[in-house]
């Protein structure tokens, strides 16, 4: 499913005025794994809460296909996954599933079931615990279950692993490809780790800091598997720093 | 990671317990205070013993009219929450009057409707219910507001209602809110009883207390109070084992 993205502009009034994005034009083909980077605060979690309905623009419009956000999120559209795997204490590991399942209520009949989905992340023998009995990375792959089981065309993923080790941040991105691969979702995946978006994306995009604007749209098509030593991913690796340096030293020069 | 008394802590609980009463009945005997002053603890059990039906039917009102107040308390307060919770519009009003109450003191109403209402056991339910309303609105409304962002991001991008929100958010999460308030209560339901019933009453450990206040009685006067302290620290006990089984996904306190 597309998005497309027509001048958007978002400003947050606490007090203040903090211009959040700024101009924004955006075109995201059907199941294409976007990266978006940038330094913090610059407004691309502004962008995927626009897009999930969870907060409306203040200029501009957002189409997912042809229609708007909220009726997007009517059907079952758009999947949710954020750095907290906000799962529901209270409930075992497959009550959470159940419970998401309960809102997947009148729409076609998805791919998975429950003991699919748990099976695919590795959560198979776990039904019955409780999320406090899991770590980090287990918490984070029943949130992974639960967006499979969510069935969306679109997953809208806010720094999904950012709490986690290294090295179960990078297991968890490895499985994240490879769900994307067998399911193709149109994906926007926010990270701060620019190795990993170019290990996996097709695009990254660069915003700049406040007002968050995208300055910087960079086709990834080095082939997979990807690896770091490779020439292209050492290039792509210093541009996206170039990049993101300048960034940095102008909006130190611009500032009063 | 749940909070277990241990040996340790339990031979100290009676360790200091047994030193406080020990040095209350060194203090008396050395001290020869006379009995319509301060009774020695023996003196006190020893009353508590040579007259079992006439304390046992004290107690058994007083606290069939704390428990009952206790009930209708907590759940108004339970009530209550979840309709300002779900009408958030009429929140100031509600609170403004809940707070008029909570400011009036119970010592004020407690005579007021033992002339109403007479002897009986209703005014002692009313006030008993008076006081533990209160602590119960105010915990739980927090509870039920104070919900983590994350979980309403989630929910929202589940395309849930205010309703669906509330049964599968709102009110779990408050649970752990409740039993504090319930520790609070709990307890407090004993005064409350009590003191309905020192304002008139045919029966309770309130009324035993005031006659033998009234006879200077001192060993009835501090049977009861042993009783009271006593059934206080029960209720207060079962509160905690409920909520240790209730609320099983937080660990309980970092004592010990």
């Amino acid at each position: 499913m597309q998005i497309s993205i027509k001048s958007l502009s978002h400003q947050y009034f606490n007090g203040k005025t903090t211009h959040a994005l700024e101009d924004i034009h955006l075109n995201i083909p059907q199941k294409q794994f976007v990266a978006l980077i940038g330094p913090s605060g610059c407004g691309k979690s502004t962008l995927i809460r626009l897009i999930a309905n969870l907060i409306s623009p203040s200029i501009g419009a957002i189409k997912i296909g042809q229609i708007d956000p909220q009726t997007a999120i009517e059907n079952g559209q758009i999947a949710w996954m954020a750095q907290s795997p906000a799962l529901l204490p209270w409930l075992t590991v497959e009550g959470n599933l159940k419970l998401a399942d309960r809102f997947q209520k009148g729409r076609q009949k998805r791919k998975l079931s429950i003991e699919q989905v748990l099976e695919r992340v590795g959560l198979a023998g776990a039904a019955d615990q409780h999320p406090f009995t899991l770590s980090g990375g287990m918490q984070q792959r029943l949130a992974l279950a639960r967006l499979l089981l969510q069935d969306a065309p679109i997953w809208l993923m806010d720094e999904p692993f950012a709490a986690l080790d290294e090295l179960t941040r990078e297991r968890l991105t490895e499985e994240l490809f490879s769900l994307w691969k067998d399911f193709s979702p149109t994906v926007l995946w926010i990270t701060h780790n620019i190795h990993e978006a170019v290990k996996l994306s097709d695009r990254i995009l660069v915003f700049s800091d406040q007002p968050g604007r995208i300055i910087a749209d960079i086709p990834n098509s080095i082939p997979h598997p990807r690896l770091e030593n490779q020439h292209d991913f050492q290039d792509l690796l210093s541009r996206l720093r170039a990049v993101l340096h300048q960034e940095s030293v102008g909006s130190f020069v611009d500032a009063p | 990671m749940h909070h277990k008394p241990s040996r340790k802590s339990l031979f100290i609980t009676i360790g200091i317990v047994l030193v406080f009463f020990i040095g209350w009945e060194l203090a008396v005997s050395i001290s020869q205070t006379p009995v319509y002053l301060l009774p020695a603890p023996s003196r006190v059990v020893k009353t508590l013993i040579t007259h079992p039906d006439t304390f046992a039917q004290a107690t058994f009102l007083t606290l069939a009219e704390a428990l009952s107040g206790l009930l209708i308390g907590v759940l108004a307060g339970i009530l209550l929450a979840s309709v300002l919770t779900l009408l958030p519009g009429i929140e100031d009003g509600v609170m403004t009057l809940a707070i008029l109450i909570k400011s009036t003191p119970m010592v004020a109403i407690a005579p007021l409707l033992t002339l109403w209402l007479g002897f009986g056991v209703l005014p002692k339910i009313i006030i008993t219910a008076l006081m533990s309303f209160f602590p119960v609105l105010i915990n739980v409304l927090s509870g039920m507001q104070r919900i983590d962002p994350a979980h309403h991001d989630l929910f929202r991008s589940w395309n849930a209602n205010r309703w669906e929100i509330f049964r599968f958010l709102r009110a779990p999460s408050a649970v752990p809110y409740l039993f504090t308030a319930l520790k609070i209560t709990g307890p407090l339901s004993l005064i409350g009883a009590v003191v309905a019933e020192w304002t008139g009453a045919s029966g309770g450990l309130g009324r035993t207390m005031w006659m033998a206040y009234t006879n200077l009685n001192l060993p009835f006067l501090f049977a009861a109070i042993f009783i009271l302290a006593a059934a206080g620290m029960i209720i207060y006990r079962i509160i905690t084992w409920a909520e240790e089984k209730a609320v099983f996904w937080q660990p309980a306190q970092f004592n010990s």
